[in-house]
């Protein structure tokens, strides 16, 4: 299980600091749309969030970024397949002679009213999913069954679900009835205009080379060939950017981070090292 | 049970070869893929790269981009880019194309307006060197109407396009069942109208292949009985027909026999079809059976043959007084190995580790110290991956070639139904669900798969009676096999892992069905099914297939070429559970 903690404690406002900075530090996160705004209310009406896109559109970008404009604090899990009920919510532990309660980061974030985060959350179990059910509706409360405790939710407590409906199964989707508590957002690729203000504004990747990248992953991202599931997302093309910056080729950046790193098919990787070549050759 | 209309054929067999082959004054080079790429993602949907022969004008008809091989690099890229630009744009759907069809100078305007139209429509796409190097005029119309209806009035000047861009070929694109008419049938029918367009076309040549396709549409009712006619005898449904064709080596005057013989090779199939028939005869229909059209995958053409192939299923014979050919490998040493695949986690409790602590388990514990007892501190709950969650099916194919004997006088028929049956043991032992075909063919008309147990039919007498009482016969249309096994997989709704094994010698091979163009069906025959999350395991038992042609075959998935059954079981584990992984991957 991968856990961290990340933005201020409630004590500082990270929001003053961020109104002062502004102008001498970078943007963090480049909004596209009205998400901060949607995002906003959700906090404030206490509804739980649904980030649905496919990998590396700025999904847990955007989360962070939120985090920090409503100064809470954010705890990220990362999901999979062994993450049990007691994973999120605490277990005891033996301390020499004694048992020893420890909090789970659902527990902790409840604790803190922070943003709770669970990333790709599809992959986790739907029997562990379901401890978030009495905290995302009216009732906003966490049951730890083994202390015999139920913890009440600070409304500034939140929880946002991500997920990418582009490579699940059939097989594996959320329950009904854990979509049914959330408000849900779309996120896809950044129009050009923004993903160009990411490129030059947050990476300091030069005007020319990120025209290239932009139309480049334009095509890249209509292409439908088969073996290859996953596109030049928004961050195969900061990688590129920042091999470049490092002194390589833009052709071989591109090739590193966008052909070989998407596909283990030679035809595939072939036809875009080809693809990739005119646009970034020479 | 079949519509005649979807599947051409005439008393004078079509020579597939012809049909479909590419013209021969094309290549596709792969150093091209790049631009096939480019080409897709600017078109939105999948492209190909050919070479021309020299002094001949590019062009496109829909699936494929022909160039001119005297292009400069830069020229290459910006020909296929603006083709393909063409095809996004809409310009090249079928009614404007049928519109300007017999119209070679309506043609030549209509492109030179839609050109720059398309290119500037997919500008923000496009390498920006490119752009700047596309000579674009000021003036460009808004819609394809316009530039349609500009180009059909003469009186309205029209610069034309510089001549290395190409030129537009309304009937190429039409006959390549373009965009606009991407509905199989639909294209069919059209590519059999502009034939007839064509005998009096200049322009363009009425190649032989064109020609067949034309006659297989004028006579869509004998091409009717021809299907049925075969079908009745195959599948022993015709009064007497059956009979007639055992005394009558020759395969016959009518019906299947007659129509294979007219292909040239007739002397294989019909000497199998005839094996069947006997054997039919001990074969039941099933109540309600029906059949199945799977399409084939056309490497050559690039596109799938829609409702190419018959497929029925039917329940196999039971021989229960036989024995299998003996093996040397016992279920024991199979069942530990297929132990550990395919299983999901499951908590278990009481454990002497763990990630949680087992809480009624400690209390016990600390009492039973408390009171002086010691115990093992077996305190802990955690997770394994014990829990059964497969569903396997297995494909056995038990065509003619698989009776071969091999050096130690067992056949690749016995070692693979063999195997098989200890498999399906093993798992059905372990509580997974589990299905086993048999399958053989005779043309695309009639692919079989024997059904040797269902994933509902539990193991017994029954189910082994039908394993001993097939016999090898007919030919190998693996793809079609494939795709049906694997739909049957794909109703199973039960469970995460769905598994395809497939016993095959691996020679792919049928009426009409060989060499690369049976291996790149198989291989796409596979993916799909992979695409599907049906993950796939080929084996191959003692076969002669030559390493090299497996690899094309069975490359993209999983596959274990070994000599003896013996082999088998060491390696099937890792082969198993390193296809779950990667479908789990596709998925
Ligand atoms: N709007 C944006 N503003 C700033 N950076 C962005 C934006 N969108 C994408 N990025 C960049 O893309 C990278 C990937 O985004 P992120 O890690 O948030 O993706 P994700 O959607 O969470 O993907 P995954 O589903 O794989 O976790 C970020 O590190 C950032 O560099
Ligand atoms: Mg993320």
């Amino acid at each position: 299980m991968c856990l961290f903690i990340e933005g201020a404690s409630t004590g500082i406002d990270p929001h003053s600091l961020h109104e002062q900075l502004a102008g001498m530090i970078k943007p963090y996160y480049i909004p596209v749309g009205k998400e901060e705004a949607f995002f906003t209310a959700a906090y404030k009406q206490q509804l739980s969030v649904l980030l649905k896109g496919p990998t590396g559109v700025g999904k847990s970008r955007f989360v962070e970024h939120m985090a920090q404009q409503l100064g809470r604090p954010l705890i990220t899990v990362a999901c999979h397949e062994d993450l049990t009920a007691a994973d999120l919510v605490g277990r005891y532990i033996l301390k020499g002679n004694e048992t020893v309660w420890q909090d789970g980061p659902l527990t902790q974030a409840v604790k803190q009213g922070a943003i709770c985060y669970l990333d790709e959350v599809v992959e986790a179990r739907s029997d562990t999913v379901v401890v978030l059910h009495p905290l995302t509706d009216h009732r906003r409360e966490l049951n730890i069954e083994r202390l015999g405790e139920c913890l009440k939710a600070p409304p500034e407590f939140m929880v946002v679900l991500s997920y990418n409906p582009g490579y699940q199964t059939l097989l594996k989707d959320l329950k009904a009835s854990t979509r049914q508590r959330m408000v849900a957002m779309d996120f896809d690729f950044p129009p050009a205009q923004v993903e160009k203000r990411i490129l030059e504004e947050i990476y300091d990747i030069g005007p020319e080379l990120t025209d290239k990248l932009v139309r480049l992953a334009a095509v890249m991202r209509r292409l439908d060939a088969p073996g290859l599931s996953e596109v030049a997302s928004t961050r195969a093309l900061v990688a590129t950017g920042k091999l470049v910056r490092e002194g390589m080729s833009p052709r071989d950046a591109g090739v590193a981070a966008m052909a070989s790193a998407l596909s283990d098919d030679p035809e595939v990787i072939q036809g875009l090292t080809g693809l990739i070549e005119e646009y970034l050759g020479d | 049970m079949i519509e005649p209309s979807d599947s051409p054929a005439s008393s004078e067999a079509p020579n597939w070869r012809q049909l479909f082959t590419l013209r021969e004054d094309s290549v596709e080079p792969s150093s091209l893929s790049g631009l096939a790429f480019l080409a897709s993602g600017i078109a939105g949907r999948q492209l190909r790269i050919y070479l021309l022969a020299p002094a001949q004008p590019s062009y496109t008809d829909g699936q494929t981009i022909f160039l001119n091989p005297e292009l400069s690099t830069t020229q290459r890229t910006a020909v296929a880019a603006a083709h393909a630009a063409l095809i996004d744009a809409g310009s090249l759907d079928s009614q404007c194309i049928r519109a300007i069809s017999l119209r070679p100078a309506v043609a030549a305007r209509f492109f030179s307006m839609e050109l720059p139209r398309a290119v500037r429509g997919c500008e923000s796409l496009l390498p920006q060197a490119l752009v700047t190097n596309l000579p674009l005029p000021e003036n460009i119309c808004g819609s394809v109407e316009e530039s349609l209806a500009r180009a059909k009035d003469h009186r309205h000047k029209v610069k034309p396009t510089e001549s290395w861009l190409g030129v537009l070929r309304p009937r190429r694109m039409l006959r390549g069942a373009g965009p606009g008419s991407a509905n199989a049938v639909a294209g069919k029918l059209d590519s059999f109208r502009i034939n007839q367009l064509e005998e009096h076309d200049e322009d363009e040549d009425l190649d032989t292949s064109s020609a067949k396709v034309m006659k297989l549409f004028s006579s869509p009712l004998a091409s009717a009985n021809w299907l049925t006619d075969m079908l009745q005898q195959i599948l022993g449904m015709g009064r007497g027909g059956a009979g007639e064709e055992e005394n009558d080596g020759s395969g016959g005057a009518h019906g299947g026999g007659s129509a294979h013989q007219a292909s040239g090779e007739n002397l294989e199939i019909t000497d199998s079809s005839l094996q069947m028939n006997t054997m039919d005869e001990r074969l039941p229909l099933l109540p309600q059976q029906t059949d199945w059209k799977y399409p084939e995958w056309h490497a050559g053409k690039g596109r799938y043959l829609p409702d190419w192939v018959n497929v029925n299923e039917i329940e196999a014979p039971a021989e229960p007084d036989q024995r299998l050919e003996p093996c040397d490998v016992s279920m024991h040493t199979l069942a530990q190995q297929l132990f550990k695949v395919g299983v999901e986690f499951e908590n278990h409790r009481r454990q002497p580790t763990g990630d949680d602590i087992d809480v009624d388990a400690l209390v016990e514990h600390l009492v039973d110290r408390a009171t002086g007892h010691t115990h093992e501190e077996n305190i802990y709950c955690n997770s394994q991956r014990t829990r059964r969650d497969l569903s396997a099916a297995m494909l056995v194919d038990i065509s003619r070639s698989t009776g071969d004997r091999l050096a130690d006088g067992k056949t690749i028929f016995g070692q693979q139904v063999h195997a098989a049956r200890l498999i399906s043991r093993a798992l059905s032992y372990f509580g997974d669900r589990v299905a086993v075909y048999a399958f053989h063919s005779w043309g695309r008309g009639i692919t079989r798969l024997l059904r040797i147990k269902g994933f509902d039919e539990a193991e017994g007498a029954l189910i082994d009676g039908r394993f001993t009482g097939l016999q090898p016969s007919g030919l190998t249309r693996l793809g079609a096999a494939i795709r049906h096994a694997s739909f049957r997989l794909q109703q199973e709704k039960y469970h995460t892992h769905r598994l395809l094994m497939v016993f095959t010698d691996g020679f792919a091979y049928d009426d009409e069905y060989e060499g690369r163009h049976a291996e790149a069906d198989v291989a796409k025959a596979l993916s799909e099914a992979r695409e599907r999350g049906v993950a796939c395991v080929c084996i191959s038992i003692g076969s002669e297939q030559r390493d090299d042609n497996l690899e094309r075959t069975f490359g993209t998935s999983t596959y274990l070429h070994c000599q003896k059954v013996r082999d088998l079981p060491a390696r099937l584990q890792r082969l198993i559970n390193t296809a779950l992984r990667v479908t789990e991957k596709t998925r």
